[in-house]
């Protein structure tokens, strides 16, 4: 399916789902994408998956610092009809929140805890939200742009 | 008797029934030691691969007694081989504990020795010396094969110098 095609299929489903395309004088995007607001991004992936355009494959979920806002970035495929999609979600740095896709792509399950870990955005609906990566009893979140290392007995 | 000690402090006396090596405990003990050093089977990080190239018939550092074993229980020396981070700095340091005495590290490359590129990391150790007690030091990023090969030298030459007589 085309780019326009799967476009037309999103902006007949969900009209907030809008493209997004690369500031001018940058390089041009990867594949298409898409920005969806962070309330609805749960209903989105559902129907991604199971409607028409069938992303069955969760390539990536990846947390972004942009200083003014954070976003999560999921990477999507379908290996059946040879598609690929770059969903967007903004999310207010106050308050980082936003439904769970894990109980649409199993893969979300770790890669949301990553996130979670990494930028503290809220994973809501996660089966279990707990740090991944940092050592035991680490605090704050390492991959925020604000973030400062608080040196330790191993520093 | 048909062993041959080279360059052993010895005296070889001759007796009834055949002859006796008489050489001093430090001596033999030492010699003992440094000749079946055991390591454990364990990597952190890419250096890990090198360490794997000097198990490997080119290198081969069984020539020198120095043959992986798969549980800390029969090791004697441990490489610190890669990265450690500070989620692992307790595992690597319970690893060590459950060696028997006398053990040995050798601390390989860069990241091991000081932290390397990840000096400002919010998750790296910097230096493996902040968790176990390091008997050398190899550089390189990462060393090569004839490095660790040197670093075993280097340790054996240690080891001779020790003495039972009292802790060191």
């Amino acid at each position: 399916m085309t780019d326009q095609e799967i476009l037309a299929k999103i902006a007949e489903k969900f009209p907030a789902v809008v493209e997004s395309k690369p500031a001018a004088g940058t390089l041009p995007a990867y594949s298409l994408t898409v920005e969806a607001p962070a309330a609805s991004i749960a209903e989105v992936c559902a129907w991604l998956k199971s409607g028409g355009l069938k992303f069955d494959y969760l390539a990536s979920l990846s947390g972004v610092d942009l200083k003014d806002k954070l976003q999560v970035v999921y990477h999507l495929y379908s290996l059946e009809m040879k598609h690929k999609l770059v969903l967007k979600v903004n999310l207010d740095r106050a308050v980082p929140e936003l439904p769970s896709v894990s109980s649409v792509w199993q893969a979300a399950n770790w890669h949301e805890r990553e996130a979670y870990d990494m930028f503290g955005i809220k994973f809501t609906g996660h089966p279990y939200l707990e740090r991944i990566l940092t050592a035991e009893g680490f605090e704050g979140y390492p991959l925020l742009k604000d973030f400062i290392a608080k040196p330790d007995q191993y520093d | 008797m048909g062993l041959v000690l080279d360059k052993a402090p010895y005296i070889l006396e001759s007796f009834p029934g055949g002859s006796y090596v008489v050489t001093s405990m430090d001596w033999v003990i030492n010699w003992s030691r440094k000749s079946s050093l055991w390591p454990l089977s364990f990597g952190l990080a890419c250096c890990a691969i090198e360490w794997m190239a000097d198990v490997g018939s080119r290198n081969d550092f069984d020539r020198f007694g120095v043959f992986p074993r798969p549980t800390p229980r029969q090791a004697d020396l441990i490489f610190i081989s890669g990265t450690l981070t500070k989620k692992m700095a307790s595992r690597v340091r319970r690893l060590y504990e459950q060696m028997a005495e006398p053990r040995y590290v050798i601390s390989m490359g860069s990241c091991s020795n000081t932290g390397g590129p990840f000096y400002d990391s919010y998750s790296v150790v910097k230096g493996v010396d902040k968790v176990l007690p390091v008997d050398v030091y190899i550089a390189g990023c990462p060393p090569r094969p004839e490095a660790v090969l040197l670093s075993i030298l280097k340790l054996q030459e240690k080891i001779m110098t020790e003495t039972i007589s009292h802790k060191k």
